[in-house]
Formats: C-alpha cells, sequence, structure tokens
C-alpha cells in the first residue's frame, strides 16, 4: 500500500525502531541512517566501538566439490589459495573487466564457501552467477537465513570476548570460525569495512535482536554505541574504501580503482582476465585518487563535481564529505593518470565555484588500529 | 514543529518579523530532511539579498542545499555562532540556529510567504 511496505527489513528492524533511529531506504531495505549525530558515531567507532546492522548484505552459499573451481572463474582473486577459514576480498568482473561488484569471500568449511556481496547487486550477481554454470544444486542466496551485525572499533575485541568460549584473539584479520554465541551456531569473521579492529557476527535470524540487545548492554562501559550507515560511509571514506555504486561500477576497473590486491594473475582464466591485464600493460588513461581540500571554506565536494586543472576537466567526484576524525573535507574520484600524484594540487568545481584541493594517499585516516 | 509566530516559504525557510527586520533560518522540516548539519557557508554582512536568490548554504552529511532569501533587503546580521555550532540548525532551527537577519527593502513582500496554516498545508501536499 505504502512504498514502505515494500521495503525489506532486516530482523533488527524492532531494535532500530526501538532506539529511535532515522531509518531510510537503502537499495530496498528500510534501514537506519542513524541514531544520534553520525559525527558522534563514527568517533565511538574510532575510539570506543560501533554495532551496525549490516543484515541488508547479500550472502551467497557456494557448496560443494564444483564450488572452488567455479569461483575461480567468475571472481578475480585466487580462490584455491584459501584456507579453510580464510576469507580475501575479490571481484565479479563482466568480459571487460568492468566490476558487476566487490565482495568479501570467506572458505568457511572446506567445501562451503561464503559470498558476501553489496545488497544492490546481490540479485544481479544470482543471475550471473547462474549465468556461469552456478545453478540451484549449489549455489544459493541465504542472505535472509542470518541477520549480519558488525561490531567495529578498539573495544570490539573487549566487548566481544565474554560472548565466545575461545581466545578471540586466535581469530586473525581477514579469517572466519563457527562458534556457538548464547546457545546459537554461527560464523564469526574478523572483517569489516572501518579500518578499525572488529567483527562480523551471522546470527540466525530469531536470535539477531537478543544478541544486539546483549552485545550493547555488556558494551556500555566500553562505550560501545549502535552506529547506522551514514557513520558506515564515513568511516570508509575516511579509509579510502571504494563503495559500489559510487567509485565502482561496471565501467570502471579495478585497475583503475587501484584494487588489484583482489585479483590474481597467478590462477588460470577468469571472467574479465585479458581485459585487466591489456589495461595493466598500457597503464589506464584514468585512475582512483583522494584528495583533501585546504579548508571547509573552499567547500564540500560531493559526488558528480568536475576535477579542473589549468582549466581543463580532468575527472570528476565519486565521494566526499567533511572526514568527522580529520575535520576536514575529503573526497575520492577519478582523475586522468597524470594528474593523481600526491601532493599535486586541483580545482573542485563546488556548485561554479572553484575549491582548491591536494591529492593525498589514501587511507586518509592513517591510524589503523586493528 | 511548526510554530504559530512564524511566516514560511515554500523552499522551507522560516522568517520571524520585526519592525523592518527579518530574522531567517530553515524549518524543522528542512533541517530533518538535510540531516546532521556540518557547515553552513553564510551570507557577508552588508551583502544584498534577493527574494527567492541563494543567499547561503547548509551542508550536511548528506548534500549541498541552498538557502534563498525568503524576503529582498540587505543582510545587516549572521549567526557567526554556526561556524563552530552548525548542528544548532539541527537542534533549535527556530532559535539558535537563525542563519541571518535581512533589513527588508520592500515590507510587502511578506504577503507572498505562508503563515503557519498555509505552511502545514504545503507539507502536506508536497
Amino acid at each position: 500500500m505504502t512504498r514502505e511496505s515494500t521495503l525489506k527489513r532486516t530482523p533488527l528492524y524492532a531494535v532500530h525502531q526501538a532506539a529511535g533511529a532515522k531509518l531510510v531506504d537503502f537499495s530496498g531495505w528500510e534501514m537506519p541512517l542513524q541514531y544520534q549525530r553520525a559525527a558522534d558515531e563514527v568517533k565511538a567507532v574510532r575510539t570506543a566501538a560501533g554495532l551496525t546492522d549490516v543484515s541488508h548484505l547479500g550472502r551467497i552459499e557456494v557448496r560443494g566439490p564444483r564450488a572452488k573451481e567455479f569461483l575461480d572463474v567468475v571472481t578475480s582473486n585466487d580462490v584455491a589459495a584459501l584456507k579453510t577459514g580464510q576469507a580475501h576480498y575479490s571481484f565479479v568482473l563482466n568480459p571487460d573487466g568492468g566490476i558487476l561488484d566487490d565482495i568479501v569471500i570467506y572458505r568457511a568449511e572446506p567445501l562451503l564457501y561464503i559470498v558476501c556481496c553489496n545488497a544492490s547487486n546481490s540479485e544481479k550477481l544470482a543471475r550471473w552467477f547462474g549465468k556461469h554454470g552456478g545453478d540451484a544444486s549449489f549455489v544459493e542466496d541465504v542472505t535472509a537465513r542470518d541477520a549480519l551485525i558488525a561490531l567495529q572499533g578498539p573495544s570490539s575485541f573487549l566487548i566481544l570476548q565474554t560472548f565466545v568460549d575461545f581466545d578471540l584473539k586466535k581469530l586473525a584479520l581477514y579469517h572466519i570460525r563457527r562458534t556457538t554465541i548464547m546457545g546459537e551456531k554461527t560464523w564469526l569473521a574478523r572483517t569489516g569495512y572501518t579500518g578499525e579492529r572488529g567483527y562480523e557476527i551471522w546470527m540466525p535470524g530469531p536470535k539477531a535482536a537478543e544478541l544486539w540487545d546483549s552485545l550493547m548492554e555488556a558494551g556500555e562501559f566500553n562505550g560501545l554505541v549502535p552506529a547506522g550507515l551514514s557513520a558506515r560511509d564515513l568511516l570508509r571514506l575516511e579509509m579510502g574504501f571504494p563503495l559500489y555504486g559510487h567509485e565502482l561500477n561496471e565501467r570502471t576497473t579495478p585497475v583503475e580503482a587501484g584494487l588489484l590486491r583482489g585479483v590474481s594473475f597467478k590462477k588460470g582464466e577468469f571472467v574479465g582476465r585479458s581485459a585487466l591485464e591489456a589495461q595493466t600493460a598500457a597503464a589506464p588513461s584514468r585512475v582512483l585518487v583522494g584528495f583533501e581540500m585546504l579548508s571547509v571554506e573552499q567547500g564540500i565536494p560531493r559526488e558528480g563535481y568536475s576535477i579542473h586543472s589549468n582549466g581543463s576537466t580532468i575527472g570528476e567526484v565519486t565521494s566526499g564529505n567533511i572526514s568527522p576524525t580529520l575535520r576536514k573535507p575529503i573526497g575520492m574520484g577519478y582523475v586522468a593518470a597524470k594528474y593523481s600524484k600526491p601532493g599535486m594540487e586541483v580545482w573542485i568545481d563546488i556548485r561554479g565555484k572553484a575549491g582548491l584541493a591536494n591529492i593525498v594517499t589514501m587511507p586518509f585516516y592513517k591510524k589503523v588500529n586493528r | 514543529m511548526i510554530r504559530d509566530d512564524l511566516k514560511y516559504s515554500s523552499e522551507h525557510e522560516w522568517v520571524r518579523v520585526e519592525k523592518n527586520e527579518a530574522t531567517v533560518g530553515i524549518t524543522h522540516y528542512a533541517q530533518d530532511k538535510l540531516g546532521d548539519v556540518v557547515y553552513v557557508n553564510l551570507p557577508s554582512v552588508g551583502s544584498a539579498a534577493k527574494a527567492g536568490k541563494e543567499f547561503a548554504e547548509v551542508e550536511s552529511t548528506k548534500a549541498t542545499s541552498p538557502i534563498y532569501a525568503p524576503l529582498s533587503g540587505k543582510v545587516v546580521r549572521v549567526n557567526e555562532s554556526l561556524k563552530d555550532k552548525p548542528e544548532m540548525i539541527n537542534e533549535e532551527p527556530y532559535g539558535r540556529g537563525w542563519i541571518a537577519v535581512i533589513q527588508m527593502e520592500s515590507p510587502a513582500e511578506t504577503d507572498a510567504l505562508l503563515d503557519a496554516a498555509g505552511y502545514e498545508r504545503f507539507l502536506k501536499s508536497h
């Protein structure tokens, strides 16, 4: 009847409502944008901890003896090199090397891989996998089964340790393990999108609200706060992490985005390989850069603003905001390769006014506390 | 959150008229739509404001939004404290979050503004 009724809700919807969250439509999901000022949520994640509902992220399970071979063809990183319990960053590419999605693949069990993808792309990926031989006998979208809760920040370790019966230090960065939390079998991964030490917990839907509330209660003394998608976006921007639909789309490649850490040329054929090899050999004509405005008076860069040098247009902004941690405007964008060196000055067309910016190395926020 | 004692523009500004001066800010509805205000680009004192033309900018974590002058005249005061505390626009949009005071050129322009009931109807129909 109303527009809202067509939006999907996570198992934590009632929790967000009770917490007074501002809810918005995010890729077809009714998600918490913020519970308080986003800058305060960012500060909590940088200095203490934040709890974020990321149940909208798509999760596709690929199982059985064909899983490894299949994934090695449809994704860009080296799946055969993943040990059980390990995860890596990767891409699903079209034959031109354009990015259908950026993903994390977890090898949860010897013959079980979990592909975690962007909410906006999960249906597209399911179709793409189907087209490439990933039929329903071993590929399954399990997004609706579990809530996904991200606990991020320097205090996340202390808060979570009391919930698990193993030494949490043994769970290394970009690793996953099966563990029991509050009597439920869960997947627990040391991954995130904030640049801080943190964890992501797969909790069966019916038990998710109870876990959320228990974590909030346990973390209160450690400064844990709920953090919405606005904070999550600011946190990833401060780290220079790309976001699909902004830095990444089907017309950009991992070479241009400077994300070859998600690509392996050591393995065999995969969709998009030859395009990426050709682009790497020729050097890409445009590349993703980070830049800082000299001061807030110069303006705040926003997606779509053009980037200039010596009177000519050299690129376009893909993300921008004021960094709550650095207290200055920062942004990312694609520029012609010869203007991409750190220290170079460029101008951003800020609604008709020229704002001075410097190309800088990313991350913008350098204290990485994992 | 619409105040009876103010006038409103269809661009979601409020106006408090006292003699020939008009204090201008953005409405509760506007600040809620904008999200967290993180910077306000204020007009200069002494500059000319023209009804319907941009005279300030509000930056939020979501977007940059132009603020249109609801009335013509000279900007005689601006809320300097927004430089340090832009969040006052979210917290007290009708109070400490005021943006500027315009010395009105033609007070008759206020007739074109909405009263509280008119603004409420406007919000419902948009």
